[in-house]
């Protein structure tokens, strides 16, 4: 190693412990993954011998249980709201030892779009496993593939980490936000958005701050976001609104147009001041155009972007790539971590497959296509190529929980199955039992844009039972169509592709069950729209989802008013 | 578009004539910004024809553009784009005179 820790930034520091340290941990997860039974038989064993003595351990005897069989015998397959009545008594009465021993510093705000969002208790064990996942293995990864000469800061960082603090004293927020804020004091020495767009006031354009902050940096090394389109937008918003941004960056002033409180202005006022130099080379860059990719121009030192590019996120990291990223970078794909837990972890940079990590919580899969519990497995009985949905038991309360979203097994690594996210299972279009699911949805979609050759901002898609037969109803915003395409001509096309698919719509296309779709076109920034008013609302931007499937009637009544006119 | 401003106390108040769609809704979000009202906001939509997305969004940035500034209330809102309100939840977000 040709580089003196001594003369590294803390942040940098930090980086190269993160590396040794994660080497360690990528280490033994290589030796797990020969064994992974053995592992997480042992997890199993450790969570019910700690919470043997809570209120739903003696419940179900956790002391007595000795084995898998025993376990899956006594212990019942639950869902969120078998915990709700517990959750509700540890927030808001302090109550502890009721589903957990373990100390519940955090609950984690699920990502519900148009819903009541849920409460998972998140325990610091479970802090201990992300973080050990998420910061050390990922930083070692990084470095085995790249070196080190990445690990210095700054970093463009687009995870968001608004917090509330519950009765109890816990956090509450997206689990996101609690990983990004492990890091401590360490977060303004490596990131470029400031401590007012990490924890924004919701008045505030963060949006703004995030790309303003990162241009004014020329020595960024890496983007790092929840999902790949917060990326994509802020290129985006870069493009529309170079003008101002370079102008303010030039002058050391922040637009009036800017929303923000007057204390929160006043507090990035202070730290911001004149770059005549850097705003003429992002000038001389702009002008030139957006037709090349401009990220690499923009920051020259950029090497990694991170974020999740896979099930409803691969056609904006296609956007991403092609608009403004070009081919240049590499990319980690950070695996599924959702509120629950961690599940999988990639093993290597620019492959969107990722590991079920063994240590992490005790597995339990049924498979989707059955959706039977009584098919469930653990994992060394799972098939590759086929669907499943986790039940985990997790170091933080739950038990058996179904978490509904189907991964696929992708592979095997060692003895060790590889799985990739593909949708929320009570995400799909489901009328007559054909499960037609968003990623059938998309695949149609992007066929038919290929075909015909136009492109979308966004997409959604909602169940027509109101005539006779039954039909599908696609809305797109459209990003540019050819003179004299019509919509009747991308109806017909994309129900084409539909049948393809979903064979099991195809099928019941054939038999005259499903009518040809529908396409009707929403007006010019719609999802932005539903973006900004879900933000208005209080929810997280870096959870906030494409909403693709239209299950619930306030969102269709929100999409179908703001139609173009004459539909 | 047109946007008719008078006073009403210390309070701005703006009647908004026509159609507030992606061509003419950055009219409005300059004039309310560039105007910088200070002591509260009335949106008058008593001719207010027609809303689309993209007007939807200036009257949500304005909303909380006036947070701290007096506040922003609408009044006056036509059959037609009151029920755009109503199904975009718009009316749970704004203030209704």
């Amino acid at each position: 190693m040709d580089i003196d820790p001594s003369k590294l930034t803390p942040m940098g520091q930090l980086n190269l412990k993160n590396y040794m340290e994660g080497k360690a941990v990528l280490e033994k997860l290589e030796e797990m993954t020969k064994d992974p039974m053995r592992y997480n038989t042992e997890v199993l064993m450790k969570i019910l011998r700690d919470n043997k003595d809570t209120e739903y351990g003696r419940k179900y005897g956790f002391a007595d249980i000795h084995s898998i069989e025993e376990y899956q015998k006594r212990v019942p397959i639950t869902m969120y709201d078998d915990y709700a009545g517990y959750i509700y008594q540890m927030t808001e009465e302090g109550k502890t030892d009721l589903i957990t021993s373990y100390h519940v510093g955090h609950y984690a705000k699920s990502s519900g779009t148009m819903g009541n969002p849920k409460r998972i208790p998140v325990s610091d064990e479970s802090v201990a496993i992300l973080d050990r996942y998420n910061q050390q293995v990922r930083t070692a990864i990084q470095c085995e593939a790249l070196g080190l000469g990445w690990i210095e800061p700054p970093v463009i960082n687009l995870i968001e980490a608004p917090m509330t603090t519950l009765k109890n004293g816990a956090t509450y927020g997206a689990i996101s936000g609690r990983i990004v804020l492990s890091l401590g004091e360490h977060l303004k020495l490596f990131m470029t958005s400031p401590q007012e767009a990490l924890v924004p006031d919701p008045k505030t354009n963060t949006r703004y701050l995030h790309a303003r902050f990162a241009l004014m940096n020329r020595d960024v090394t890496m983007v790092v976001c929840s999902y790949i389109s917060l990326t994509l937008e802020i290129m985006q918003y870069i493009e529309k609104e170079w003008r101002m941004l370079v102008r303010d960056i030039e002058e050391g002033t922040i637009d009036e147009s800017i929303k923000m409180p007057d204390e929160v202005r006043r507090s990035l006022e202070a730290k911001v001041e004149p770059m005549p130099e850097r705003a003429a080379e992002l000038r001389a860059i702009f002008e030139k155009g957006f037709d090349e990719p401009v990220m690499p121009r923009i920051w020259p030192n950029m090497v990694i972007i991170v974020g999740i590019s896979t099930g409803g996120f691969a056609d904006y990291l296609r956007r991403l790539k092609e608009k403004y990223a070009g081919e240049g970078f590499r990319y980690l794909f950070p695996g599924v971590t959702a509120s629950e837990g961690l599940f999988t972890n990639p093993l290597a940079m620019d492959d969107v497959n990722a590991i079920v990590v063994p240590d992490s919580m005790f597995y339990e899969f049924i498979p989707v296509d059955t959706g039977d519990p009584a098919d469930i497995v653990t994992m060394d009985k799972l098939e590759v190529g086929r669907l499943y949905e986790i039940v985990a038991t997790n170091f933080s309360g739950f038990y058996r929980y179904r978490m509904r979203d189907a991964l696929k097994v992708t592979g095997m690594h060692n003895s060790t199955p590889l799985m990739e996210f593909q949708y929320r299972i009570d995400q799909c279009l489901d009328m007559t039992g054909e499960k037609t699911t968003e990623v059938a949805l998309r695949e149609a979609l992007e066929r038919t844009e290929r075909s015909l050759g136009f492109d979308v901002i966004d997409f959604s898609a909602y169940p027509d039972a109101s005539g006779d037969p039954l039909r599908y109803v696609y809305l797109l915003e459209p990003d540019g169509m050819p003179e004299g395409l019509t919509r009747e001509e991308i109806a017909e096309e994309l129900n084409r592709n539909l049948c393809d698919t979903n064979p099991q719509y195809g099928y019941k296309f054939e038999k005259g069950i499903f009518g040809r779709l529908d396409v009707k076109y929403v007006q010019p920034e719609t999802y932005l729209l539903y973006r900004d008013l879900a933000i208005s609302k209080g929810t997280a931007s870096s959870q906030l989802k494409p909403p693709h499937i239209l299950n619930n009637e306030m969102q269709r009544r929100f999409f179908l008013a703001l139609l173009e006119e004459g539909q | 578009m047109e946007i008719i401003e008078s006073k009403e106390g210390n309070r701005t108040v703006l009647r908004i004539v026509g159609r507030l769609d992606t061509t003419t809704a950055p009219d409005l979000d300059s004039y309310i910004r560039s105007n910088q009202v200070a002591d509260g906001l009335v949106l008058d939509l008593s001719e207010l024809e027609y809303i689309s997305s993209a007007g939807l969004r200036v009257l949500l940035a304005a909303n909380k553009l006036m947070v701290n500034r007096g506040g922003m209330s609408v009044r006056n809102v036509q059959d037609m784009v009151m029920e755009v309100l109503e199904a975009t939840g718009f009316t749970d977000v704004l203030t209704m005179e």
